[in-house]
């Protein structure tokens, strides 16, 4: 069987995070760089919850789970409406590393 | 004179975000679960004790410190308004399911399991960390990204002398 992409991979834990936390988690975004053929490079995801802690950004670091459908590492940075707003050119700085929204993902 | 709760809070705190970072830094590698588990217990168990520290509280020489405080301190940090019941509730079990990964906390023997040492499970077999699959702890549940990031909010404020 072929290896999804990330992007299909993103696809996937986006919606499943969508099914959780379907009252508060009102967007999510891959974000760049995303590194389709260097396998070091996780995933990372920007999600916008509603009513989350509003402090800087701090990405959350999970393991690869290939039994779980997931094949590559992953980073989820969560951040608040407000801090959404406040994001200046779609750009994330996160410890002296600027990530860039690549494209919003949806519920399904 | 004596070192304050404050200069305990700070140094547990300051080892805490040592483990989280470690744990971070293991979860974009080929790592072992068992070897992120034990590093996020630690880290939680740590968090515990500065807060403990930092409001004067004796800390006793125990694992057994994360179910109880590790809720209150989410709790603190987002609000008591902002958490809802089944959230705390959520908090609550991965809590006690954190605690239990130490060896020293073993629900009265009903526990085994452990990221640390091998045991003996119910059917007789010996049981290693490394090829266990802690199914009690799943890393993608969407609840550990919330829980994690109150953890490191938590060592980066008793780090920085309060909470």
């Amino acid at each position: 069987m072929t290896k999804k992409s990330k992007l299909e991979v993103a696809q996937d834990i986006a919606a499943s995070h969508f099914r959780v936390l379907e009252q508060d988690l009102q967007r999510v975004f891959l974000l760049a760089p995303v590194g389709e053929e260097d396998l070091r490079e996780p995933i990372k995801l920007l999600e916008v919850v509603r009513g989350t802690l509003e402090t800087g950004f701090e990405p959350i670091a999970f393991a690869a789970n290939p039994g779980h459908g997931v094949p590559y590492p992953s980073v989820i940075l969560e951040i608040s409406p407000r801090q959404f707003g406040e994001l200046e050119n779609g750009e994330v700085p996160v410890n002296g590393h600027t990530w860039k929204i690549f494209r919003e993902l949806h519920a399904a | 004179m004596p070192a304050s709760g404050v200069d305990w809070a700070q140094a547990f705190a300051r080892q805490a975000f040592c483990d989280l970072k470690t744990r971070q830094a293991l979860a974009l590698t080929e790592s072992d679960k068992c070897q992120r588990l034990h590093l996020l217990q630690m880290a939680a168990e740590k968090v515990c004790k500065a807060y403990l520290h930092d409001g004067g509280n004796p800390v006793i020489r125990t694992h057994a410190v994360v179910e109880k405080y590790l809720p209150i301190i989410y709790r603190n940090l987002n609000g008591v308004q902002a958490v809802s019941g089944s959230e705390f509730n959520r908090i609550r079990r991965l809590a006690r399911e954190i605690e239990l990964l130490a060896p020293a906390c073993d629900a009265m023997g009903s526990r085994p399991d452990n990221t640390e040492y091998p045991w003996e499970d119910a059917r007789g077999v010996v049981q290693t960390p490394v090829d266990y699959n802690f199914p009690e702890i799943d890393e993608d549940d969407r609840g550990m990204t919330p829980l994690l990031r109150a953890l490191v909010r938590a060592a980066e404020q008793f780090a920085r002398g309060r909470a």
